[in-house]
């Protein structure tokens, strides 16, 4: 009876415990979206005053409200509403191998292109589009140069090997894999800032014993693996790019050239990778797992083989006073032979879900890929969104773009920002006030509010403004107020100070507005800053180091040098066993000498007491004995 | 319980012999915690890596579907992989040099400690134990700048910057057990070896140390296998040049490689089985409680 009546009081418990296990059914009346995501990779609210999480944003939307109202009217089915499971995870391979046990239940997956590509080639994932289920914000607004990218990857799988990866994923975030520097870091004392500039166009710097022990690579296999690539091919890269300037070959082809090499992993190929990673690793401080951002920040080291999303990060926590006692100015290369490109996208893990679920899951990708949303999450991570439209092209405009550096100040010490293209007068707050005039150093213009109402709108109506203002002598004369750089955007691009920045490429077809000739052409004082000498005295534009402009919206020649990694695929095992090869290391030989000498050392020190120990029985023994 | 016994009592105290019985039984169930994390956390844990050691994943070509299948495919590729006895060799030399760096430090220090004069209401090893307090992962980070600041980065320096790290993180480990020892030290023993004519020296290797060897086998125990098999130390200060059996474990199994990193974590469970072997040898001579740390 004992026994019966412990089981009876342990059955709640697991019932109680099973029922939290199987959460992710809809029992408690709400209709459940499971999403993961990589951490700190959507918007979320940081106080009050903003907006809520992009999740819970998503709950209330207008689109969610009106499903769960054609569901109750149409299907009879009533819901509370919807709740988004969000969970974050670290890497990759670890929602690889959740999926790959059967133990996650997720309704959408962000992961890597290559991983994504892996997912679908292991039919892990299910198709999108299916039972008329569309994303209309993404099909509209998707930037078509970087949907063009993903378009291309294929994913065969064993019985289907003509599966298009845009059929299984949708693109969240991308970027590229470069350099990120600090020219003025101390182990750089001898070197000349436009020699190191130069330098760092190449990953060839890396293997440089000039810049030994100032550099980190990422810990991880793909990103490092890609980095050998580019070195030990370096001069297939240069041929391929040389044939392509000269015409010989057409951009398709340099391409595809460029990809394959790029994406070489068969057995001789990784061996051959294998050497120079070995001599890479004599020449680099570290190889850091999520170091490298900071380190490079604090001086522990001044190159770091970086994504672009963590240099944006690293730039802004340099230049952030409350972050560093001294400004850090670091800048960013892509190399100019070639690097990599990388997205991270939505897949639809196949796992049980319900005909809603799925529709669902269509919501909050068309949700997310609505612009606005868009630039609320790519405010809020630093990465790119894949996305353009015309939220986008605002937000970087108010970033990067010098014509929206004007400020207005009213007696009340209202302030004002004034956006030379569309017009907009618009009240901001002070934190952004202070924040644009300490990195632009703009002129200040004070007015009254009579004045304000006659604050021109375009261009052309702001030159005739007359002020004021106090001659050399102490009269009072009228003069033309002459919007600091505002005024002279033409001028000062005719002089250098600024550079006209096409992003057309990416804008293309997605912005109503704004208008993509005259606004999708940025100008900006930071984006492609140098201009260097060759040894013959030809003065050369730099063209792959950048600050954060550059970083975040590389220009379309840079994309056109850059290929996205793929899966290895059945080539996995090389460079997988490349890698624990290149992470093991000898014992040095110091190191094996002492090694040697304290374990003779202590097999001595045994032997001789375990001797000492027997003589000493023995002659106790013969002691007895004699007795 | 006889049966003639209980016929004499009263239903009452029949009762109340039965309530005893039960709360009696209660007490031994209070184990059933211990139990049921036992299999779940210790026991079933050792099973998959006897599982996953001793098979090997075997793709089905026509219906591309993997099962594992039984193999000694993990232990011949340990064996031939020079990279693994590489790793190997790599862990063995810097748990073996901590190790002894810990008790040529730990070994006077606890001597002292355990001297009432000096340390009066033992608040020193209390100061000396803290470190322990504050987790390992927080303080190597502050190792790594301190580190940095001295001059010392595991990017020159990356065999020094791990060994110092490791004798900081484990030298606590050390001194515990060896004060406890030093603590039950025979006092007149070393006396009458002073008195009867051994020099300090002789006192100290035929007198002390003999009586210390518990304290130090277990303080060996307790830094050798755990340096072997760390990985976040190694990673942090040496800037992830030197690659630890335990990193190792750990990249085979983020390469999904689980069969080949199961075999090594057997490999490494081999090595505490040998250790507690060696280290029991010395407990049956020695009194052993002194080992209890």
């Amino acid at each position: 009876m004992n026994k019966k009546m412990k089981w009876l009081a342990v059955a709640p418990l697991i019932f109680a415990a099973s029922s939290g296990l199987t959460s992710c059914s809809d029992a408690s009346g709400y209709l459940l979206l499971r999403v993961i995501n990589s951490e700190d990779y959507i918007y979320l609210q940081e106080d009050e005053s903003e907006p809520e999480d992009m999740v819970v944003q998503f709950e209330k939307s207008e689109a969610v409200q009106n499903y769960l109202d054609e569901l109750a009217t149409q299907e009879g089915k009533h819901y509370k509403g919807v709740k988004v499971i969000y969970d974050t995870s670290d890497t990759n391979e670890t929602l690889y191998s959740e999926l790959q046990t059967g133990k996650s239940h997720y309704d959408l997956m962000n992961v890597s292109d290559y991983m994504a590509q892996k997912i679908v080639s292991g039919k892990m994932a299910i198709p999108l589009y299916q039972n008329g289920n569309t994303i209309p914000k993404y099909e509209t607004y998707a930037s078509a140069s970087v949907k063009g990218i993903l378009d291309a990857i294929k994913a065969p799988q064993y019985d289907k090997p003509d599966i298009v990866l845009a059929d299984y994923a949708v693109g969240y975030m991308w970027g590229t894999l470069g350099l990120l520097f600090n020219p003025d870091y101390p182990g750089f004392s001898g070197l000349e800032f436009d020699e190191i500039i130069n330098d760092m166009q190449s990953v060839e710097a890396l293997w440089n014993s000039k810049y030994k022990g100032t550099i980190s690579v990422k810990n991880s296999m793909r990103d490092t693996y890609a980095l050998g690539v580019l070195y030990t091919y370096k001069d297939e890269f240069a041929e391929i790019k040389t044939k392509y300037e000269n015409g010989t070959m057409t951009l398709q082809q340099y391409k595809d050239a460029f990809s394959d090499i790029f994406n070489r992993c068969d057995e001789k190929s990784v061996s051959e990778v294998k050497l120079s990673l070995d001599a890479l690793k004599e020449n680099v401080f570290g190889l850091e797992v999520d170091s490298g951002k900071q380190d490079i920040i604090t001086k522990k080291i001044g190159i770091n083989f970086a994504w672009s999303g963590d240099a944006v990060y690293s730039m802004d926590q340099g230049e952030d006073l409350t972050q560093v006692s001294e400004e850090v100015e670091l800048y960013y290369s892509v190399p100019e032979l070639g690097s990599n490109v990388w997205m991270d996208v939505w897949v639809m893990p196949d796992c049980d879900r319900s005909e809603e679920q799925y529709k669902l899951a269509h919501m909050f990708l068309d949700f997310l890929s609505d612009p606005v949303n868009a630039a609320q999450n790519m405010n809020y991570t630093g990465y790119t969104s894949f996305v353009a439209g015309d939220s986008i092209l605002e937000l970087v405009r108010d970033w990067y773009d010098y014509r929206t550096g004007e400020i207005y100040v009213d007696e009340e010490f209202q302030v004002y920002s004034y956006d030379a293209v569309s017009g907009d007068i618009a009240a901001i707050d002070y934190s952004d006030f202070s924040r644009d005039n300490n990195d632009r150093d703009n002129e200040l213009l004070y007015y009254s509010e009579e004045e304000l109402e006659d604050v021109p709108t375009t261009v052309d109506d702001l030159l005739p403004v007359m002020v004021e203002e106090e001659d050399e002598e102490g009269n009072i004369v009228e003069v033309h107020k002459t919007y600091g750089m505002l005024s002279n955007v033409t001028e000062m691009v005719a002089a250098g100070e600024l550079e006209a920045v096409d992003l057309r490429y990416f804008f293309k077809d997605t912005i109503e507005e704004y208008d993509l000739d005259a606004d999708a052409i940025f100008y900006s004082d930071c984006y492609l800053p140098f201009t260097y000498e060759d040894e013959e005295g030809v003065e050369h534009q730099n063209i792959s180091v950048g600050r954060q402009f550059f970083c975040q919206y590389p220009n379309e020649e840079t994309l056109n040098r850059c290929a996205v990694m793929k899966d290895y695929g059945d080539n996995n095992k090389y460079v997988m066993k490349m890698w624990e090869n290149f992470k093991s290391n000898n014992l040095p030989t110091w190191a094996t000498v002492l090694f040697i000498v304290i374990i003779a050392g202590a097999v001595a020190l045994i032997s001789y007491f375990v001797i000492n120990s027997l003589m000493k029985k023995s002659t106790r023994k013969k002691r007895i004995e004699n007795n | 319980m006889k049966s003639n016994e209980a016929a004499t009592k009263t239903p009452k105290a029949d009762k109340k012999a039965k309530a005893k019985r039960f709360f009696a039984l209660q007490r031994k169930y209070l184990c059933i915690p211990y139990i049921i994390f036992f299999i779940l956390f210790i026991f079933a844990p050792i099973v998959i890596i006897l599982f996953y050691a001793f098979t090997y994943e075997v793709v089905d070509p026509a219906t591309h579907t993997a099962h594992f299948e039984f193999s000694w495919q993990p232990l011949v590729n340990f064996f031939t992989d020079p990279s693994k006895i590489n790793v190997l060799f790599v862990s063995l030399f810097i748990a073996t040099i901590t190790t002894l760096i810990c008790l040529i430090i730990g070994f006077p220090l606890a001597y002292f400690l355990a001297d009432k004069k000096i340390n009066k209401n033992a608040v020193l090893v209390t100061l000396f134990v803290a470190p322990m307090w504050i987790n390992f992962v927080l303080r190597t980070g502050a190792t790594r700048d301190l580190l940095t600041w001295f001059g010392i980065n595991g990017g020159t320096h990356p065999y020094l910057a791990t060994i110092i790290g490791m004798v900081q993180n484990y030298l606590p480990f050390v001194i515990l057990p060896l004060y406890t020892t030093m603590t039950k030290l025979d006092k007149s023993q070393i006396e009458a070896a002073g008195d009867l004519g051994a020099n300090p020296a002789q006192v100290m290797f035929k007198n002390i140390i003999p009586q210390a060897i518990p304290g130090i086998v277990s303080a060996c125990l307790m830094t050798f296998m755990p340096t072997m098999s760390s990985y976040v130390i190694s990673d942090v200060l040496s800037e992830g040049k030197i690659t630890l059996f335990g990193n190792y474990i750990e990249l085979e199994f983020t390469n999904k490689a689980w069969n080949d990193g199961s075999f090594m974590a057997f490999v490494m469970l081999l090595f505490i089985a040998v250790t507690m072997f060696i280290s029991q040898k010395f407990g049956k001579d020695d009194e052993k409680e002194a080992g209890q740390w």
